[in-house]
């Protein structure tokens, strides 16, 4: 296991205050260099349309390009992952999420009325103006935390613009008041990944796992953006429940 | 401090007391259909599918005969829990077990149909003969054409209609031959009755129905099934599942694209 930084990479303690919880996936979520990475890719797609240019989908890509990203890299054998940690809320581990719920119906002879072009037949069952009424599990933290080690004022400045977090945004869910960075005391390795405590703050691979020497248990997850690339689906180590 | 004299009684008492002398009648009743059952068919076989009711059957049927043959149709798409739970009852029960596995497995079938990646041609499959109907066939050839199910009467108008005129033992029929004979001792049972009979006989339930509650889904809607299903995703099935088995709901989106949709 080898850590690759910068000398502009540091230990941070990354720290979002909430408005009023967020909706996102336990125990693993909203993981800061998935952030950073969607924030890298919204620029990257609005330049190309501002230049009229068609934005290639990774989706199907063998090989993803990455991101260039403000992060160091651990490297554990063939393959590597972004040196940045899953978001932790203050909330209890057992604590279970509030159930909300998320709805979507388009008014079809209000959006008829006001199209700029003429609309297709709106179906209520299937299509992108279907009738929706989804479940928004929000964790209800008032603050969550992530470790880094990377560049504090690159960081900063991808964070600073994001006014909201997680699922449901829309709808008023994940709400940020205010963003806080700063230097985290430590042995960056453990802490980056264990935090304060012994539990795996993301998924590692199998081997680093083992050298920290933590219980877990093994599952399928993406080992770096952009996650919604099926081949970036990897057996890790995660928290043993 | 209130006087328990002026205590006014609930107009249907407890849940436990209402539930209570219907169930034992209930019970009595079940027991009655499986003791003709094995009494006619000793070699008849349990279908578990690790939900409330079946599980109920298997607790019934195993008062009556303590060494019934248990049989489970894996799809292949079952949520970790109920596997878990499975091997736990087998372990804890002794039970005898069979599993008939679906082949092809539900994420094969799934994926083939073509509806859940964008721009694919869409083929039909069906779904209840890979699932259902082919590992019946299988079980009833190994062992033997008289089964218990957890079906209930309350569950659909046709199932009531059928469980009723036949009393809760079902002929089916293959071409005017008897193919098969399916006994569903609790067919008149209702939803609370099955949860007061397990809690009162002290076995566990699987565990994804307290998640499922856990999560806001209300006890009645909770399900025990497939992990994918087609029907009310745009109501959250798929969000559910995603909670409830995250890793392999990560592995399934990658061979099920349009379910990303619906997180």
């Amino acid at each position: 296991m080898t850590l690759l930084a910068s000398p502009e990479h540091r230990l941070l303690r990354i720290q979002a205050r909430l408005r009023g919880g967020v909706a996102m996936d336990r125990p693993y979520g909203l993981e800061l260099s998935a952030l950073l990475a969607t924030h890298a890719h919204r620029l990257r797609k609005a330049e190309a349309v501002s230049q009229g240019r068609r934005v290639h989908s990774d989706a199907d890509d063998e090989d993803p390009e990455d991101f260039d990203l403000p992060l160091a890299r651990c490297v554990s054998g063939d393959d590597w992952y972004w040196a940045a940690s899953c978001a932790q809320p203050d909330v209890h581990p057992e604590e279970a999420p509030e159930a909300r719920t998320y709805f979507q119906n388009v008014a079809s002879a209000h959006a008829r009325d006001f199209a700029s072009r003429p609309l297709p037949e709106v179906y209520a069952r299937k299509g992108s103006y279907r009738d929706v009424m989804m479940p928004s599990s929000v964790t209800l933290a008032s603050t969550l935390t992530w470790f880094a080690i990377g560049d504090k004022e690159r960081i900063a400045a991808a964070l600073r613009p994001l006014r909201a977090i997680g699922r449901r945004r829309a709808t008023g869910e994940g709400v940020v008041l205010s963003w806080s960075i700063e230097d985290a005391p430590g042995d960056p390795w453990r802490t980056l990944h264990l935090g304060d405590g012994d539990q795996l703050l993301r998924p590692v691979p199998i081997p680093v796992a083992e050298a920290l020497g933590v219980d877990y248990r093994v599952g399928a997850y993406a080992i770096r953006p952009p996650s919604w690339n099926p081949n970036r689906l990897t057996e890790m180590a995660m928290a043993d429940e | 401090m209130s006087d328990p004299a002026k205590k006014i009684a609930a107009p249907l008492g407890s849940k436990a007391n209402r539930y209570a002398p219907r169930l034992d009648r209930r019970e009595k009743a079940a027991l009655d259909i499986l003791d003709a059952f094995f009494a006619e068919h000793p070699g008849a076989w349990v279908a578990f599918s690790g939900g409330k009711d079946s599980t109920a059957v298997l607790d019934l049927a195993r008062r009556v005969n303590p060494w019934v043959k248990v049989a489970f149709f894996d799809s292949g798409l079952e949520f970790p829990q109920t596997t878990q739970y499975v091997n736990d009852l087998v372990e804890s029960f002794g039970l005898e077990l069979s599993v008939y596995p679906a082949f092809p497995d539900a994420l094969t079938i799934l994926e083939r149909t073509g509806y859940w990646e964008h721009g694919r041609f869409k083929v039909k499959e069906n779904l209840q003969e890979a699932l259902i109907n082919r590992p019946l066939r299988r079980a009833t050839k190994s062992l033997g054409m008289f089964s218990i199910y957890g079906l209930r009467a309350a569950e659909s108008k046709e199932r009531h209609a059928l469980l009723a005129k036949h009393q809760g033992v079902v002929p089916h029929h293959t071409k005017g031959q008897l193919d098969r004979v399916a006994a569903a001792p609790i067919w008149q049972w209702e939803h609370d009755e099955v949860h007061a009979y397990l809690a009162g006989r002290g076995v566990p339930l699987n565990p994804l129905y307290a998640q499922q509650i856990r999560l806001g889904i209300p006890e009645r809607r909770a399900r025990v099934g497939l992990l994918v299903d087609g029907n009310e995703l745009a109501h959250g099935r798929w969000a559910y599942a995603r909670q409830l088995a995250p890793d392999l709901a990560r592995l399934v989106e990658t061979r099920l694209p349009v379910l990303a949709q619906y997180r």
